[in-house]
């Protein structure tokens, strides 16, 4: 055991990574008896950003993982319905169009293409029942024959393991077919749910382990089908029900279209129901992130955390209830996080800004700024009391917001005395303490204290479950241990440098989001200049904004597409609220992903909003790089005429 | 295939003197996009502008037509000299020329390629990632037929991913996150070194080193930017390593359009048998990318060489 292995804990932290068995490896998640799969027989489209885990969630509900060769299965524990994983490979299915065929010819070669699949999936299922240490359990699943195949496809083997290499032949045909379609024979189209259905009744009548067990098609990604292709799944979705269930999982936003290949098209409610894969998480997202965290460290010999912390009570289902009702469990888990992840925050933050050279000479520089101006200036060096730290530290806004300095520092005396003090009455501490440290610390090298800690994580992560492991990640690469063993808290002001590198990394991945992804990134870039601008803002009038909501107008449709890319990719959230506004009953805030909040040096937290004019929501969802430019410098001009006035104001009380 | 080079600053010392039966150009983007343009309808006999698109994977426009292979390597078959000008042309368009040329029984074909004095830049305020580059908007991953790669055999072939790398990082980046399946292949990457000015293979190197590390790239190969013979013989090495294995090579030209040239030419070299497939996002190119010409090149490609 050494500390390398306390950040390599950590370091797997994409689902692509891993393998397709996830047993023994998939912390379920704490919403998992919602999903309630053993009774529900309608389709679940599981939404979700990239990296809340909803590829895992299918992976640990698919036969690779269900049928694990590490797993003892016998027939009581054979799970009811068994899932048949498949990806949208964007590559491949965006071939699939064109009019080197009518569209209904693509249907069905897409068709086609997705029951070979399918039909793979439910062979490997077959398979894995037929291991050597299963046969006494499932002798006749070994002696089934697939002759329902044969109907389609004369020439098909009928023993399983053969028509598994023969349905791989036929995917091979299919891609030689679809790269040269003037010249290679068109493959014989299959019906997908006529086919599927047909084998599933030779199973089920033949192995009478299986023969009540219903199939679940997983198909991931969805969002990247081609509109066509999604009125195909959409169809099956329509039409789901005993032995064959379709689920699908998609990025926010990510069902471009409701129509199926009939007239009717697909309704919430009534024929599927969409499971918010974050939404279901957040509630407990604290006490899950805390077991994933000592769950993995004990992986690797760390003793962190309740000894309960284990693959048989985190990796079943079984004990959901024990791990949220259990409070001793619930605090002795999250304490163990919250020590090695120590925040400092408070008094502690406010005394280390006062014995930190550079942050204590921002805070007298943002003092001196006002105080300098007038004619019986007071000493900045008064406002800054190691005995009331955190209202010291509140006194550079509050005299830039035009307050009369020797009202602040008797204010400051009262608190400093332990009498009542507007810092309290007047909720000043409350209100600008926060917005006041990142101010100080925006201009240094080193990141905001306030990214450290197990807490801060969480809200930094919010419910994202590879942004929480990556932080994780980079902290504990800082990590040291005892001579025991044992890891030692890691310092607050390596977890806030960790936040910050793990940000960055993020911030950049943006880059990557799907077909606007470049423009994406720059909408985030951008707009965390402006928030950047607006914590930058010495008298704190706004502090902490870090969501804003369109005014005055509507966004161009283009501006709309990007808007909605923005969700789809999570660099936006989306809050919805219902009160009149412009005229209008609901509108929207949008809050920046708080993942790129240490990057830009402001809040995690949903403080205040910025209201942008449509105008200039367009500029920023779809202008030119100089335009995007021009209204982050416009920002910039108005915030410090902004400051100015209110200067001059208090200039005039003086007089 | 082989290639024989033509390289000048001047493109009337050289390259007036060039004449063909036929040409293809893409869309006049920038200064460099205007002079090759002028250059070839000034020197081909005929001159049609051609484009690819996603959503008609298995035709080439070709002026107002939309061409299968077969009406595309009649086309070009009529033509005894053909230049692509591939300064505007993209990398599909090239790959689906050659493919053509070498189905019509062509011997050779021709290539221009004009490198521009500057890129434009991202000036962003405050920005850490002051090295990137506005060359292009939107990025879509998706399948060129015949180069698709036959899924089902993938898993058990060792596949390995060479991705050639240009300034926008956001490509590389996006690849991985449209393709996941990737992170299991061995990859290679190959950067284009000298640039075409000196430093710039800095920036391919820079805006790509977060994307190389976070998937364990193996140790990054080089070529010059603008060597098209280089950047196919490296494609042709990579292949053979492990040729025990029964390698499946897909290539991502993500990088300079010689190296994008190579790209096509190893593609057309090694589809048969599925030895090799594309990778590529379809950029859609900014007008206005680049500022005034650099260098100018003729890539002479012999088709009639076997790999």
């Amino acid at each position: 055991m050494n500390k390398l292995a306390a950040a390599q804990a950590f370091a797997k932290n994409r689902s692509e990574e891993g393998e397709l068995d996830l047993w023994g490896e998939f912390v379920v998640p704490l919403y998992f008896d919602k999903l309630s799969l053993d009774e529900i027989r309608k389709p679940i489209v599981f939404e979700g950003g990239r990296g809340c885990g909803k590829t895992t969630l299918l992976r640990y509900l698919s036969h690779a993982t269900q049928l694990s060769p590490r797993r003892q299965i016998t027939k009581d524990t054979l799970p009811k319905q068994l899932g048949l994983y498949l990806r949208a490979d964007t590559r491949y299915l965006r071939a699939f169009q064109g009019d080197a065929l009518e569209e209904g010819d693509w249907q069905k070669a897409f068709e086609h293409d997705l029951c070979l699949i399918i039909v793979g999936e439910l062979l490997s299922t077959l398979k894995a029942l037929t291991l050597p240490n299963r046969i006494a359990e499932f002798n006749e699943v070994q002696h089934v024959r697939l002759t329902s195949f044969t109907d389609f496809i004369g020439d098909a083997p009928v023993e399983p393991p053969a028509l598994l290499a023969h349905v791989k032949r036929m995917r091979n045909q299919l891609a030689m077919w679809l790269n040269n379609p003037e010249d290679e024979a068109k493959p014989r189209f299959l019906p997908l749910k006529q086919v599927i259905t047909a084998l599933i009744d030779d199973i089920r009548a033949q192995a009478p382990q299986l023969s009540s067990t219903v199939f679940f098609v997983f198909l991931d990604e969805y969002e990247n089908l081609l509109p066509y292709q999604m009125r195909i799944i959409n169809t099956y979705l329509k039409h789901s029900g005993d032995p064959l269930v379709f689920h699908v999982a998609t990025k926010r936003n990510g069902m471009a279209t409701r129509e199926t290949l009939s007239e009717e098209r697909i309704q919430q409610s009534h024929d599927f129901n969409v499971f918010d894969v974050e939404a279901h998480l957040e509630p407990d997202f604290q006490l899950f992130a805390a077991e994933l965290f000592c769950f993995r460290l004990r992986k690797k010999g760390f003793n962190v955390g309740p000894d309960a912390i284990s693959t048989e009570l985190l990796c079943s289902p079984s004990d959901l209830a024990q791990r949220r009702e259990n409070e001793d469990y619930k605090r002795s888990t999250v304490e163990a996080a919250r020590r090695i992840l120590p925040v400092r925050r408070g008094v502690e933050a406010a005394r280390s800004v006062l014995t930190q050279g550079g942050l204590r000479n921002k805070l007298k520089q943002q003092l001196d700024e006002v105080l300098g101006r007038a004619e019986d200036s007071l000493r900045a060096d008064l406002f800054l009391r190691d005995d009331v730290p955190i209202e010291s530290i509140c006194t550079g806004a509050l005299l830039h917001q035009g307050k009369d300095p020797k009202m602040v520092l008797s204010e400051l005396e009262k608190a400093a005395l332990g009498q009542m003090s507007k810092f309290k009455t007047a909720d000043w501490s409350h209100t600008y303490f926060q917005g006041c440290l990142y101010y100080l610390y925006l201009p240094q090298q080193k990141p905001c204290i306030l990214y450290a800690g197990f807490d801060s994580f969480i809200s930094i992560s919010k419910e994202n479950a590879r942004h929480f492991l990556e932080l994780c990640h980079l902290a504990m690469l800082n990590v040291e241990l005892t001579a025991e063993g044992d890891i030692m808290p890691v310092e607050p002001e390596l977890q806030a440098a960790a936040a910050r590198a793990a940000s960055a990394v993020f911030m950049k991945e943006t880059q990557g989001s799907g077909q606007y992804g470049n423009r994406l990134f720059h909408v985030a870039n951008t707009l965390g200049q402006i928030f950047r601008l607006s914590h930058a803002r010495p008298s704190q009038s706004e502090a902490e904004r870090t969501h804003f909501s369109v005014s005055s107008g509507e966004l161009s449709e283009e501006a709309s597409t990007i808007l909605s890319e923005c969700i789809k990719w999570s660099v936006l959230f989306e809050v919805k609220e219902t009160k009149v506004k412009d005229t209008k009953l609901s509108y929207a805030d949008f809050v920046l992903n708080p993942i790129f909040a240490p990057h830009f040096g402001i809040s995690y937290n949903k403080g205040r909003k910025l209201d942008i004019k449509a105008d200039d929501a367009t500029r920023l969802l779809v202008g030119s790089r100089d335009e995007m430019n021009m209204l982050v410098k416009g920002y910039q001009k108005t915030w410090k005429l902004d400051e100015g006035e209110q200067l001059s104001l208090f200039d005039q009380g003086k007089a | 295939m082989r290639v024989r080079t033509y390289s000048s600053t001047d493109e009337q010392h050289q390259f007036g003197a060039f004449r063909w039966d036929l040409a293809f150009v893409g869309d006049d983007l920038d200064e460099r996009s205007r002079a090759a343009i002028t250059l070839v309808n000034s020197a081909a006999k005929e001159a049609h502008q051609a484009a690819f698109t996603v959503e008609q994977p298995h035709r080439l426009r070709v002026g107002a037509n939309l061409l299968g292979p077969k009406e595309l390597a009649k086309l070009i078959g009529k033509a005894r000299s053909l230049v692509l000008e591939t300064t505007t042309l993209g990398t599909v368009e090239v790959l689906q020329f050659l493919r053509a040329a070498r189905d019509a029984h062509l011997d050779s074909v021709d290539c221009l390629y004009v490198e521009p004095k500057d890129y434009e830049k991202d000036t962003f305020l405050e920005s850490s990632w002051s090295r990137d580059f506005s060359l292009s908007d939107s990025h879509r991953v998706a399948g060129v037929p015949p180069f698709l790669p036959m899924q089902a055999q993938l898993t058990d072939r060792n596949v390995r991913l060479v991705a050639m790398l240009g300034y926008e990082s956001s490509r590389l980046a996006g690849v991985f996150e449209q393709d996941p399946e990737m992170v299991a292949w061995r990859k290679f990457a190959v950067v284009g070194v000298p640039g075409y000015s000196p430093g710039w293979e800095q920036n391919a190197l820079a805006n790509n080193v977060d994307t190389l590390d976070t998937h364990q790239f193996h140790p990054v190969r080089y070529c010059s930017a603008s060597s098209v013979s280089g950047a196919y013989d490296l494609l042709t090495q990579i292949h053979a390593e492990g040729h025990d294995e029964n390698p499946h090579t897909t290539v991502a030209p993500l990088g300079t359009k010689p190296h994008g040239i190579a790209a096509a030419m190893f593609l057309v070299d090694h589809s048969s048998y599925q030895q090799a497939s594309l990778l590529y996002d379809h950029p859609i190119r900014i007008k206005g990318r680049s500022s005034k010409v650099r260098r100018w090149h003729l890539y002479r490609i012999d088709l009639t060489r076997k790999p």
